[in-house]
C-alpha cells in the first residue's frame, strides 16, 4: 500500500507542472491584461493611456515573453514561492495561507454534518421505501436543495435578523468555526448538499437489501440495528464515500457564493475575487490548491475503499488478503 | 486484514478528521496584524470600555486588498480623508481651505507656484511634513510603477510630468523644494486654478523615508500597520485584516487641525449588498454603499439617498469615429428617437431627481440660460434616418453598447435599442456590461460613462470632458477631438477664475458639442448622496466633488 501511495504522489508533479502552464496560458494569453483591467474597470475619471499602461506593464515585468515569465514563476514556485498579486501586490503566499484553511474548516465541518445527517436518513428512507418517511425525506431535502444558495442565503439573514429577529446580528464575516457567525453559512452548505448524500445512501440501501447476506443475518435473528450497522452499512458506504470526497473538494474549492454572502475570507471569495480582475499568480496558485486538492482526496478516498471492501484493496494492490 | 482492524483503522481515519477540523479552526482565525502597542493605544483600549466611545463603521461593497494612499482610486480611497492629509482640500462648494499647504502664491503669469507648508503640520510619529516629502511623493506617485489612477487630473502641466508618467524620468524638474517647508511648481503654460487642481487627499504628501525604498519605488505594504506607518490625516491606521477585509483607523496623537471627534473609524468590505441595507437598518454599520431601490428606500428611509444636484454629465455617449455613429445625422436620429422624461421615469421611478439635458455646464457659473436641450421628435427621427447614410436598414452595422454594467443601465439600454427597433427597424445591437479595450474591433458605438469636476468651475469641467486630452473624449468617446472645441477650452481655462471670458468661451464649446448631437443624456450629478450614504446618527458628514468626506475630523455620532 505504501509503494501504492508513493507512485500516486510521484505522478502529481508532472500533472501539477502540466497544469500550471495550461493555467498560465490560458490567463496570459485568452484572459485579459490584469493592468488593463486595472484601470478601465475602475468607475469615474481614471486615466487611461495606452503609453502609461505599457509603462506600468514594463515596470512590473509583464512585457517579456511568456516563456520567460512562466519560467521565472516556475521556478519562484519551486523554491515554494507563489508570487506576488500583479493587483494588490500582497504575496500569494501570504492570501492562500490565510484563505485555505478557513475553507477547508467549511468543507469539513459541512462534509461531516452532511455525513451525520445524511447517511442516517438516507438509510431510513431505504428501509421505508416508498413509503411516507421516504417520501418526508427524499421530498424535503429535494425542495431544499433546490433553492440556490445566493437566494437561500440573503433570504435568512433578512428574515432572521430583520424580520422575525432571532438573530441579534447579521452573522456576516468569520470568528472562527465554532462561533455563532459559522451556523448559518454551514446551515446553507449543509442543506444544499444534502439530498445527494440521502439519495446515494438510499439507493445503496434499496441495493443490499435483498443481498442474500442480509436476508440471512435477519433469518438468524439479528437484531435490525446490528444488521444495519454490520452487514449493510458498510456496502453502502462506498460510493457515498466517493461522493462526500467530491463534495469536499467542490466545497473547498468553490464555496464562492457563500463566502461572498456571508463575508467569508476563503478561497472561493478568493478566487472570484481575483479572477475578475486576471491577477494570474493568484489564480494559478488556487488553481494548483484546488488541484493538489482534488488529488490528494482521491487518494484518501481510494485508501478508504479497502477498509470499507477488502475487494477493493486486493484490486488496489494486487494482493491477495 | 480482520473485520475488526478495518474497523479500527476506520475509526482512526475519522478521528484523525475530526483532529484535522479542530486544529484548523483553532489555528485559522485571523487576528487583524495590530501596530505595536503605544502609549495612545493603551489609553484608547481603556476608553473602549466606555460607552460613549465614538465609532464611525463605514463599508466597501469590495474586497480591497490594497490600501496604498498612493492608488489615487478603488472605493477604499473614499475613505482616504480619514488618514491622510492633502495639500489643500475643498468642501462640498468647491470653496478651497488650507491643510498641509497654508499659503500658495503664484508668479505674475500664473505659470509658477509657491506653496508654504503649515509649520504645525506634522505626521502620526510627530515629524514635520517637509517640502522634500512632497516633492518626493509626486514624483512617486507620477511615476507608472505606483499605478496611481488619476495623476493626470492633478499633475499635468507641470514641467517634466509627462516623462515621468511615460517611466522616462524619476523626476519632474517642474517640483522643487526650495526649503525644508517652501514647495516650487513650475507650469507649462499658465494656469490660474492649479492651487485648486491640487486640492485633495489623493496626493497628499507621504512620509518619504517610510514609504519610499532605495531604489525609489513605493515599498510593499508600507502602509500596513504591521510595518510601522506614518501617516497625515486625523486617524492613522491601526489594524488591517485583508483577508477578512477589515481595515480599523484611530484618533492620530498628532494631527494639527483639530482633535478629531471619532475615536475609531471602521471599514469592512461588505460585497453582497442585501447584506449591506440589513447591516444598516440592524444598526451594525453607519455609512454604506447599499443599491437606491425601493427596498433599500423602504428600510432605509428615503432621505437616506438625497442628494443634490451636482456638476457632471453622464449618459451614453456616440463614438464619432465608427460606423454607423460617424454620421451625424444617424446620431440626430437615435438621439431624437429616445424619450428623455421617460428616461428619467425609468431611472427614477419615484420622480425624484432632475431630467437629463445633456448639459456639461449644468450646474456651474457657466450654465448657459440659452442652452436648449435635443427634443424627443420620432419624425424628426425619421427625417434624420432618411439624410444619413443609412436609409436602409441592411446597411447599419452591429453597433456595442458598452458600460451596461446593472440591472438599471440595462433597462434604459433596452429602452432605447427598443425605439429604434420600431422607429428604424434597427436590430443588430450588443449590449456590454465590461469590455477588454477601448481599441480596435469591438469598439463600442455607444458607451455609458459619465464625467464630473473635483473643481466647480466652467473651464476645468470642459477640459475633464470634452477636450481631446480627457479620458471621456479619448477612450469612452473613441477619440472625439474637435480642434474649436480643444482651442476654446485651452484658451479658457488660461483666463482668471473670475473672468467672465472664461465662462464665455466653455459655453461656445459646450455649444459647439451640443450641435454634434454626441449624447443621449441620462443624469448628471446626483453620484452618492451629499451627505455620504450616512444613517441619521452620524452629524457632520459632507464630501466634496472628489467623494472625499469632508473635514473628517468634524464626524460624530449622536444617538
Amino acid at each position: 500500500m505504501g509503494r501504492y501511495i508513493l507512485r500516486r504522489i510521484v505522478y502529481w508533479i508532472p500533472a501539477l507542472v502540466l497544469l500550471a502552464l495550461v493555467v498560465y496560458a490560458l490567463a496570459f494569453f485568452g484572459a485579459g491584461d490584469p493592468i488593463k483591467l486595472m484601470f478601465l474597470r475602475a468607475e469615474g475619471d481614471v486615466t487611461y493611456d495606452a503609453q502609461r499602461l505599457d509603462a506600468i506593464r514594463r515596470e512590473k515585468g509583464l512585457d517579456r515573453p511568456f516563456l520567460m515569465q512562466f519560467g521565472e514563476y516556475l521556478w519562484h514556485l519551486v523554491q515554494g514561492d507563489m508570487g506576488m498579486s500583479v493587483i494588490s501586490g500582497r504575496s500569494v503566499n501570504e492570501m492562500i495561507a490565510a484563505t485555505a484553511p478557513v475553507s477547508f474548516q467549511i468543507g469539513i465541518a459541512t462534509v461531516l454534518l452532511v455525513a451525520v445527517l445524511g447517511i442516517p436518513l438516507g438509510i431510513l428512507a431505504g428501509l421505508h421505501h416508498n413509503q411516507w418517511i421516504d417520501n418526508t425525506i427524499l421530498g424535503s431535502a429535494l425542495f431544499i436543495s433546490g433553492i440556490p444558495s445566493y437566494v437561500v442565503g440573503p433570504m435568512l439573514i433578512v428574515f432572521l435578523v430583520l424580520g422575525l429577529q432571532i438573530m441579534d446580528v447579521v452573522p456576516y464575516g468569520w470568528d472562527g468555526l465554532f462561533s455563532g457567525k459559522a451556523i448559518l453559512p454551514l446551515f446553507v452548505m449543509v442543506f444544499g448538499s444534502i439530498a445527494i448524500i440521502i439519495r446515494q445512501t438510499r439507493a445503496g440501501v434499496l441495493e443490499v437489501l435483498s443481498e442474500d447476506y442480509v436476508r440471512t443475518a435477519r433469518a438468524k435473528g439479528v437484531p435490525e440495528i446490528m444488521v444495519i450497522l454490520r452487514h449493510m452499512l458498510r456496502p453502502v458506504l462506498t460510493p457515498v464515500v466517493t461522493v462526500l470526497g467530491q463534495m469536499l473538494i467542490g466545497i473547498v474549492n468553490g464555496a464562492i457564493i457563500v463566502e461572498k454572502i456571508f463575508g467569508i475570507p476563503g478561497l472561493g471569495r478568493l478566487t472570484i475575487d481575483n479572477t475578475y480582475g486576471v491577477d494570474y499568480p493568484v489564480i494559478i496558485a488556487i488553481a494548483l490548491i484546488g488541484a493538489f486538492l482534488v488529488m490528494a482526496i482521491n487518494l484518501i478516498v481510494d485508501i478508504t475503499y479497502p477498509l470499507l471492501d477488502p475487494r477493493a484493496g486486493q484490486a488496489m494492490t494486487g494482493v491477495e488478503e | 486484514m480482520s473485520s475488526k482492524r478495518r474497523s479500527h483503522k476506520l475509526g482512526w481515519m475519522l478521528a484523525l478528521m475530526v483532529l484535522a477540523l479542530v486544529v484548523s479552526a483553532c489555528a485559522a482565525p485571523q487576528t487583524a496584524t495590530e501596530a505595536p502597542a503605544t502609549e495612545a493605544d493603551t489609553e484608547e483600549a481603556g476608553e473602549e470600555m466606555m460607552a460613549e466611545e465614538q465609532v464611525f463603521r463605514a463599508t466597501i461593497p469590495f474586497f480591497a486588498q490594497d490600501w496604498s494612499p498612493l492608488r489615487g482610486g478603488g472605493w477604499n480611497m473614499h475613505y482616504l480623508a480619514f488618514w491622510n492629509a492633502g495639500p489643500m482640500y475643498l468642501d462640498e462648494n468647491g470653496e478651497l481651505y488650507p491643510y498641509v499647504f497654508n499659503e500658495w502664491t503664484p508668479n505674475d503669469d500664473m505659470s509658477m507656484w509657491t506653496f508654504k507648508i503649515d509649520p504645525d503640520a506634522v505626521y502620526s510619529d510627530g515629524s514635520p511634513i517637509t517640502a522634500q516629502d512632497v516633492v518626493a511623493t509626486w514624483n512617486l506617485i507620477a511615476h507608472p510603477a505606483t499605478t496611481h489612477q488619476r495623476v493626470t487630473l492633478f499633475l499635468t502641466g507641470v514641467v517634466g510630468f509627462e516623462d515621468v508618467f511615460n517611466g522616462e524620468a524619476m523626476q519632474m524638474p517642474g517640483v522643487i523644494a526650495l526649503d525644508d517647508s517652501t514647495v516650487q511648481v513650475t507650469l507649462d503654460a499658465p494656469d490660474p486654478l492649479f492651487h485648486k487642481k491640487i486640492a485633495t487627499n489623493l496626493i497628499g504628501p507621504v512620509k518619504a523615508s517610510i514609504a519610499i525604498g532605495e531604489d525609489g519605488f513605493e515599498m510593499a505594504e508600507w502602509w500596513h500597520p504591521k510595518n510601522n506607518p506614518v501617516t497625515s490625516g486625523p486617524f492613522m491606521p491601526a489594524s488591517m485584516d485583508l483577508n477578512k477585509g477589515v481595515v480599523t483607523f484611530v484618533k492620530n496623537p498628532h494631527f494639527w487641525m483639530a482633535e478629531p471627534v471619532l475615536d475609531r473609524v471602521t471599514v469592512t468590505s461588505v460585497e453582497d449588498t442585501t447584506i449591506v441595507t440589513t447591516m444598516l437598518a440592524n444598526d451594525e454599520l453607519d455609512q454604506g454603499w447599499p443599491p437606491n431601490d425601493a427596498t433599500s428606500q423602504q428600510v432605509l428611509g428615503a432621505d437616506f439617498f438625497e442628494c443634490s444636484l451636482a456638476p457632471g454629465i453622464g449618459g451614453f455617449f456616440f463614438n464619432p469615429t465608427i460606423e454607423p455613429t460617424n454620421d451625424i445625422n444617424f446620431r440626430k436620429a437615435l438621439i431624437m428617437a429616445v424619450d428623455k422624461e421617460q428616461i428619467f421615469a425609468l431611472l427614477s421611478p419615484d420622480g425624484r431627481g432632475w431630467v437629463p439635458t445633456g448639459e456639461p455646464l449644468r450646474a456651474l457659473a457657466g450654465q448657459d440660460p440659452d442652452f436648449v436641450p435635443h427634443p424627443y421628435d420620432p419624425e424628426g427621427a425619421k427625417e434624420a434616418m432618411a439624410a444619413s447614410a443609412y436609409t436602409d436598414v441592411a446597411d447599419v452595422p452591429k453597433m456595442i453598447i458598452a458600460g451596461v454594467s446593472s440591472p438599471a443601465m440595462e433597462l434604459l439600454a433596452q429602452y432605447m435599442a427598443e425605439q429604434w427597433r420600431q422607429l428604424f427597424g434597427i436590430e443588430a445591437i450588443e449590449m456590454s456590461p465590461q469590455f477588454d479595450s477601448y481599441e480596435g474591433p469591438g469598439q463600442p458605438a455607444l458607451f455609458r460613462d459619465g464625467a464630473g469636476v473635483r473643481v466647480p468651475d466652467s473651464a476645468l469641467m470642459l477640459l475633464g470632458s470634452l477636450h481631446s486630452s480627457s479620458n471621456l473624449a479619448r477612450n469612452i468617446m473613441g477619440g472625439y477631438a474637435d480642434p474649436e472645441v480643444d482651442a476654446l477650452i485651452e484658451e479658457a481655462v488660461t483666463k482668471a477664475a473670475d473672468d467672465p471670458q472664461r465662462i464665455e468661451l466653455s459655453r461656445q464649446a459646450q455649444r459647439i458639442f451640443h450641435e454634434q448631437w454626441m449624447l443621449i443624456p441620462i443624469g448628471t450629478g446626483c453620484g452618492g448622496s451629499a451627505k455620504g450614504n450616512v444613517m441619521p446618527w452620524v452629524q457632520g458628514t459632507r464630501r466634496n466633488a472628489d467623494a472625499q468626506f469632508v473635514e473628517p475630523w468634524k464626524i460624530s455620532i449622536e444617538r
